[in-house]
């Protein structure tokens, strides 16, 4: 679903810069038109039928109680290997566009690397089937190594912007296409599945944590 | 030319972190419970 999601976004990112040539306001036009349909096919979205109106309580654990249940599983490292790898691409988000401008990247085109990277993550969800069948948790971590570490490395020391464009579009594409499958492993290591929902915050909450770090670092 | 180096120097400094920090997870995070994740079924 998000994947479709990702495509749809792909020409209202890539035709920016060409609709301010008409008129600046005109991307703020269309996306406060988008946002009204949103809004009034939301007021038409019917609620989830209520069953018995009873609500089921059960004793509630605090977050503290609920890391100590994951001792001696995965889900500490792998939250924190998905996390340190969010946190880098969320935080040197803001710089990809200026430092590949300083390499002399055309400002009209900087649409195309966010735009094409939607493409990439459009791919990748709709083929993250064969992606789990190829590769085991294992070799998937140990991919994944290789490619961020690569796709830094490799953008530090090449000159050419358009090669660094087409790395940054497929790294962030890919990042955001597999991005389920940490959360598939990261759901079959929780033991109470009553806090899934909770378990993940608590990722998303680490991945701030990394990109706050890594911001400042930058 | 000099926010270029600047530049060149964040992406160097994050990739060489993101290798060594990924690599320290995987191989005392990761590995010593990857039999019980290979038994997990995928379902």
């Amino acid at each position: 679903m998000k994947a479709n999601v990702s495509l749809l976004s792909i020409a209202f990112i890539v035709g920016l810069p060409f609709l301010t040539v008409y008129d600046i306001r005109l991307p703020l036009a269309i996306a406060l038109a988008l946002d009204i349909i949103g809004f009034v096919a939301s007021l038409f979205l019917p609620s989830p039928p209520k069953e018995g109106g009873e609500i089921i309580h059960h004793n509630s654990k605090n977050v503290l109680a609920l890391i100590k249940e994951t001792r001696g599983t995965a889900f500490v490292p792998l939250a924190l290997f998905s996390s340190v790898i969010a946190g880098c691409l969320l935080a040197d988000s803001v710089f990809r566009v200026p430092y590949l401008i300083s390499l002399g990247y055309p400002l009209v085109l900087a649409g195309v690397v966010m735009g094409a990277s939607r493409f990439v993550w459009f791919l990748v969800g709709h083929n993250i089937e064969h992606l789990e069948r190829i590769f085991t948790a294992k070799s998937l971590m140990l991919f994944d190594i290789v490619v961020f570490s690569a796709y830094y490395l490799l953008a530090a020391v090449f000159s050419n912007p358009y090669l660094i464009a087409i790395g940054f579009i497929v790294g962030v594409g890919y990042f955001w296409g597999r991005a389920e499958i940490y959360n598939d492993l990261i759901f079959e290591h929780i033991r109470d599945p009553r806090y899934k929902a909770t378990m993940l915050s608590l990722r998303s909450q680490i991945t701030n944590i990394m990109q706050i770090v890594i911001a400042f670092g930058l | 030319m000099v926010m270029t180096y600047s530049y060149r120097l964040g992406f160097a400094v994050i990739g060489a972190i993101l290798l060594v920090s990924l690599s320290v997870i995987y191989v005392f995070g990761i590995l010593p419970r990857l039999g019980e994740m290979e038994k997990v079924p995928s379902e």
